[in-house]
């Protein structure tokens, strides 16, 4: 069974998976440590990523959610890096990893929730050790640097893997959570996504690094790139760091080389900035399908299963959704409770303020 | 309970111990922290008392201090987090304003960021450009966040001791030029004061005197000159500007009908300005003048060989105070 | 075949905040058969342009928008029958629009308590050392009670929650009006104040107050808002040396005209009083007492006295010099109409350099205005009426009318004004 040095092609590029269109012939086999059980089931956390996806750009055509970031082709990353953690490991997510808590059993009503803008979206973090969605690019870098350095300070071993993007590479808290993860010799999992677009700035206005990977030299930590579409590739390049980390060898950069295919959110228009061509090649790439492939040609995987991963994901989601409508609309409780721990006394008085106008109008 | 006398600085560096002592979550951060006892010795002594994990030095990053502290908050940990000096807080922003002030209400209430940020503040020590700074503004328009100043070394340890024992991030400002000219006694042991109440420093009958951090001590200069005149002025230490209490400001605007709100920080969009709002919307009938507030003018902080002419004084407070009995 | 209902599909906001969207192109008809999800129509926002699939299975009933159409956001496009009820699909905006509704439902925590914290904070008087009784005035009003000589502490205040009001301090001076001289150590005290200042002129001795004994069975009118205005409006006024010229005007060939196009005389009156003042521009003026200066206008602005149900109003009717009859006319119906609906503005009432005061039946055979300081001059048209007049030498019956003019003599002599009124007069009866 080949290791991750075994599956890097010429390029550097780590793949264990053929295209989606090739007859498997540049298929590796199952890596080293990772069971037949484990990789369907790896199958099936995609299927339920790709499902909620999928609904929720059709949600979002029918304004049943607000603007959304969809992250169509970017299941492999998600759920092979997640995958590849222990259960108190944390996860750091941006916004485009919004839906990743699923994959710890998180209720999709709660992430629709936080697309429909209503606060029953925002988890508490360590129900799941899932880390808030990020909106401001880069700034969780640093929190998962925190995370697993309160978990060492505590007597335990455990990583934080944190999600980031091409972009993020570029604003100074990826510079900083990176140089304080390798200082501090934690057990970190820096998952850049590079699927060389930032909206619409292509990665070569992004840097002049050849490879985004190769910056891990300047941290003095390890680096590896890996195909990002490869479920497989990531899978083990994740697992590997986490054991690097927990071992004492520090963080770990893990370059996931992708596409953006889909839009970067809703209110996104590519065809005003980028020939849609690449796009094209990289849909018909489907992360997802390739997958798929690979395990029915390997026999691991059978239509009756295909089949009924893809239900249940649609039964789970179409329960999500009228979960999520059926909540009771946020009010004015939610404005004012929870700024602080206890409430300021002026806060009673603005409330009442709000509550004599809204009296008013109706 | 016993008192010794203490400096400012040294009541800070007894807080921040005696609260390691007692909660073995609380960890100290910063740079030039722990080896070195911080430029202004504030930390003195801890590393070697407590050990390099939880006294640490930290590179060079501001947000990364901050960013890092987020996440230590989540697994539980109670980081006081040092930013060398006010202005140095400036990169770390986007942290305090995006993620520690919000992640309680994010989180409704299941979740929150029980962090203190300290740092020396305020001017008057003839030191170069964004040494001098007083920032406190930009951190009490921010929900979520208190801010607290003492202005003795009492209260230096008895606020320090509640910030970092509240559930809530806490900016903590300590006066720089207080660190080492200001002396008093301090309680050992157990000496928390709770945030969010003012502290009356002096009663009077004609003006009163509003202030915070270096300017009470300003202002109780200009009290005893005033009394001199046949002026009997109110003091009042605001202590924590945000929440203010409203009950106390109000009550100590009411003393005297006539206020005077001193501040080093500049006058627009100041905290000065808040608690001159708040009394003319709940406190103007008691009011027999305007309310006037004396502060740092409307210029970044100037060059230290004219800051004299910057931060308020007691000619300025006294021309005010003249003012405001004059109608 | 299986219950069905009917969805109106409404178009959502696509993009943050966008109003409108243009339909770019249905790609289904009506009695078309579709999937859940089949691509149903493109559209186009200032963003981007996005497919919005079938909300569910069913027969495309009907589509309200065309291809080319700009539709608002929350608009139904398109009604779809559907094979089974469908929950949920609606457009953002009303979801949003529900949000809001029920959250002013939801009310506020601790609003009881809200209500008493939301109170005065003469609670919080705790905690605070004694000094005696506090007092609650506005700075408006301790001014005052300073300039009048009146000791707060000893008042009662008639305000809400005890406070004391301006009426309280007034009150309180008037009462000792008689005993000493309050109102001009008053003056003195508030410093600065010039001893030829207009606002502040009252008859020396204070404010005459009625005693209580003759206050019994009187039903209380308060002198309030702009009722009491006017009145300290006219103190002032009474206090200058104005004298009146009286003469009579033959108005029939006003009423001729004026019957003839349909107008009322006041803009006949405008046009011959604009005549009037550029015979004698002194009348066109404002005396500034304090500078001891006449500023004579350049511009002709009439005040136009008008009678509403709150009192008398002069709204300002400008550059009367530059119009015609009509516009006159106009701009004269315009300022009564809004004066008496009340929607008239400061401004309007503000700037006038002469003013003309026409009371129609109520104007007596002539009065005596007072000025409307710090103008010079005011004219009255008083009651018109058939009148046995002497023309060559034979009685005949004329329409006549009383016009009287009241002047500063500061200002101007009586020669100049009678000049004035003549060619006023002359300026009327030519109409």
């Amino acid at each position: 069974m080949p290791s991750l040095a075994q599956a890097t092609d010429p390029d550097g590029l780590v793949r264990f998976i053929d295209d989606v269109h090739g007859d498997g012939s540049l298929d590796q086999d199952l890596p080293t440590g990772l069971d037949e059980r484990t990789a369907v089931e790896l199958y099936r956390r995609m299927v339920l990523l790709r499902v909620y996806d999928e609904r929720s750009l059709v949600y979002h055509r029918h304004g049943r959610i607000g603007t959304y970031a969809v992250y169509w082709g970017h299941e492999a990353m998600q759920a092979g890096a997640v995958s590849a953690l222990a259960d108190e490991d944390w996860v750091v997510p941006s916004y485009r990893e919004s839906a990743v808590g699923l994959l710890r059993g998180m209720d999709p009503a709660t992430v629709l929730a936080w697309w429909r803008g209503h606060p029953a979206g925002w988890w508490d973090p360590r129900e799941q050790r899932v880390a808030s969605i990020s909106v401001p690019v880069a700034s969780q870098v640093t929190h998962a640097v925190g995370c697993a350095w309160g978990e060492r300070l505590q007597g335990h071993n455990n990583a934080a893997l944190v999600f980031f993007g091409d972009g993020a590479t570029s604003e100074g808290d990826f510079h900083e959570g990176t140089n304080f993860a390798a200082v501090l010799n934690l057990p970190v999992v820096l998952l850049c996504n590079n699927n060389q677009w930032a909206i619409s700035t292509p990665l070569s206005k992004q840097t002049k690094a050849k490879h985004l990977v190769d910056k891990a030299v300047g941290y003095g930590i390890h680096g590896v790139r890996v195909d990002g579409n490869d479920v497989l590739a990531v899978h083990t390049a994740v697992r590997d760091a986490v054991a690097r980390g927990k071992a004492g060898q520090g963080p770990t950069l893990v370059e996931a080389v992708s596409y953006r295919a889909g839009l970067h959110g809703t209110a996104d228009d590519p065809t005003r900035y980028r020939d849609e061509s690449a796009a094209e090649q990289a849909r018909a790439n489907d992360c997802v399908l390739r997958y798929e492939r690979y395990l029915v040609r390997h026999g691991l995987l059978e239509a009756a299963q295909i089949e009924r991963f893809r239900q249940e994901a649609l039964d789970v989601m179409v329960a999500g959704i009228a979960a999520a409508e059926a909540l009771p609309a946020a009010g004015a409780a939610d404005v004012f409770d929870n700024v602080y721990a206890e409430q300021p006394a002026s806060f009673a008085r603005d409330a009442e303020t709000l509550r004599r106008s809204t009296e008013k109008a109706r | 309970m016993s008192t010794r006398v203490l400096t400012l600085v040294e009541a800070v560096t007894e807080a921040i111990a005696e609260e390691m002592e007692r909660d073995e979550r609380v960890m100290l951060m910063g740079e030039d922290i722990a080896v070195s006892g911080g430029v202004f010795r504030a930390t003195e002594g801890l590393l070697e008392r407590f050990g390099e994990a939880r006294v640490v030095d930290t590179p060079l990053a501001e947000a990364g201090i901050v960013g890092s502290a987020v996440g230590l908050c989540m697994t539980g940990i109670r980081p006081i987090v040092e930013m060398q000096f006010d202005s140095f807080s400036y990169p770390a922003l986007d942290q305090m304003l995006s993620h520690v002030s919000r992640y309680r209400w994010r989180t409704r209430g299941r979740m929150g960021m029980p962090m203190v940020m300290r740092m020396p503040y305020g001017g008057g020590v003839h030191a170069p450009e964004l040494h001098e700074d007083s920032p406190e503004a930009y951190y009490a328009h921010t929900p979520g966040l208190k801010v607290v100043v003492p202005s003795t070394p009492a209260d230096a340890k008895g606020l320090l001791q509640s910030a970092i024992r509240d559930e809530d991030p806490v900016v903590f400002l300590e006066p720089k030029k207080l660190y080492r000219s200001l002396k008093g006694e301090v309680a050992a042991g157990d000496a928390a004061v709770p945030l969010g109440k003012v502290r009356t420093v002096r009663q009077g009958s004609d003006v009163t005197l509003m202030a915070w951090g270096a300017m009470v001590e300003v202002c109780e200069q200009t009290a005893a000159a005033l009394e001199g005149e046949g002026v009997s002025a109110h003091v009042t230490d605001v202590r924590t500007l945000s929440p203010l209490d409203e009950e106390g400001l109000l009550s100590a605007a009411a003393a005297t009908g006539r206020v005077v709100i001193v501040q080093e920080a500049p006058r627009r969009c100041s905290v000065a300005s808040e608690i001159a709002a708040t009394i003319a919307e709940h406190g103007m009938y008691e009011l027999q003048a305007p309310v006037r507030r004396v502060t740092g003018w409307d210029v970044p902080y100037p060059y230290w060989s004219v800051e004299h002419l910057h931060r308020p004084d007691v000619a300025r407070v006294s021309q005010a105070v003249h003012d405001v009995l004059e109608g | 075949m299986g219950a069905t209902t009917m969805l109106e599909f409404r178009l959502p906001d696509l993009g943050e905040g966008v109003a409108e969207t243009e339909i770019v192109r249905w790609l289904v008809h009506p009695g078309e058969r579709v999937t859940e999800d089949q691509p149903m129509v493109e559209v186009m926002t200032d963003k981007a342009t996005v497919e919005i699939p079938a909300p569910a299975a069913g027969r495309i009933e009907s589509l309200h928008a065309a291809d080319g159409d700009v539709v608002a956001v929350g608009s139904v496009i398109v009604a779809i029958e559907t094979d089974e009820p469908v929950v949920g699909v609606g457009s953002a905006r009303e979801n949003t629009r529900a949000v809001l509704q029920a959250g002013a439902d939801t009310g506020a925590p601790a609003a009881a308590a809200a209500a008493s914290g939301a109170a005065s904070h003469s609670g919080s008087a705790a905690g605070m050392a004694a000094r005696g009784p506090r007092v609650q005035a506005t700075p408006l009003v301790r001014r005052l009670a300073t300039e009048l000589g009146v000791e707060l502490t000893t008042l009662h205040g008639s305000g809400p929650n005890g406070r004391i009001t301006d009426e309280d301090v007034r009150a309180a001076a008037g009462n000792s009006a008689g005993a000493e001289s309050s109102s001009a150590s008053g003056a003195a005290a508030s410093g600065g104040a010039q001893a030829a200042d207009v606002k502040t002129r009252t008859p020396a001795g204070g404010l005459a107050s009625v005693p209580a004994h003759a206050r019994e069975g009187a039903r209380v009118v308060p002198l309030r808002g702009m009722r009491r205005q006017i009145g300290e409006h006219l103190s002032r006024a009474a206090a200058i040396p104005t004298v009146t010229i009286v003469e009579d005007a033959d108005l029939s060939a006003v009423e001729r005209a004026r019957a003839a196009a349909g107008l009322s005389p006041l803009p006949y009156l405008a046009r011959a009083v604009v005549e009037g003042l550029r015979e004698v521009p002194e009348l066109n003026s404002l005396l500034d007492e304090a500078a001891g200066e006449l500023l004579v206008l350049e511009r002709i602005d009439l005040g136009i006295a008008v009678q509403t149900d709150a009192g008398l109003l002069v709204p300002v009717l400008r550059d009367c010099a530059e119009r015609s009859l009509e516009s006159l006319d106009a701009g004269i119906r315009e300022l009564a109409d809004a004066a008496r609906a009340g929607t008239i503005t400061a401004d309007q009432l503000r700037g006038g350099s002469f003013t003309i005061t026409s009371a129609g039946k109520l104007g007596g055979l002539f009065t005596t205005p007072l000025l409307n300081v710090p103008e010079v001059g005011i004219l009255g048209l008083h009651r018109a009426e058939d009148r046995a007049v002497v023309r060559a030498g034979e009685i005949t019956v004329r329409r006549m009318a009383n016009l009287s003019v009241t002047f500063d003599h500061r200002a101007l002599d009586g020669l100049s004004a009678s000049r004035f009124l003549l060619r006023v007069i002359e300026g009327l009866e030519r109409a």
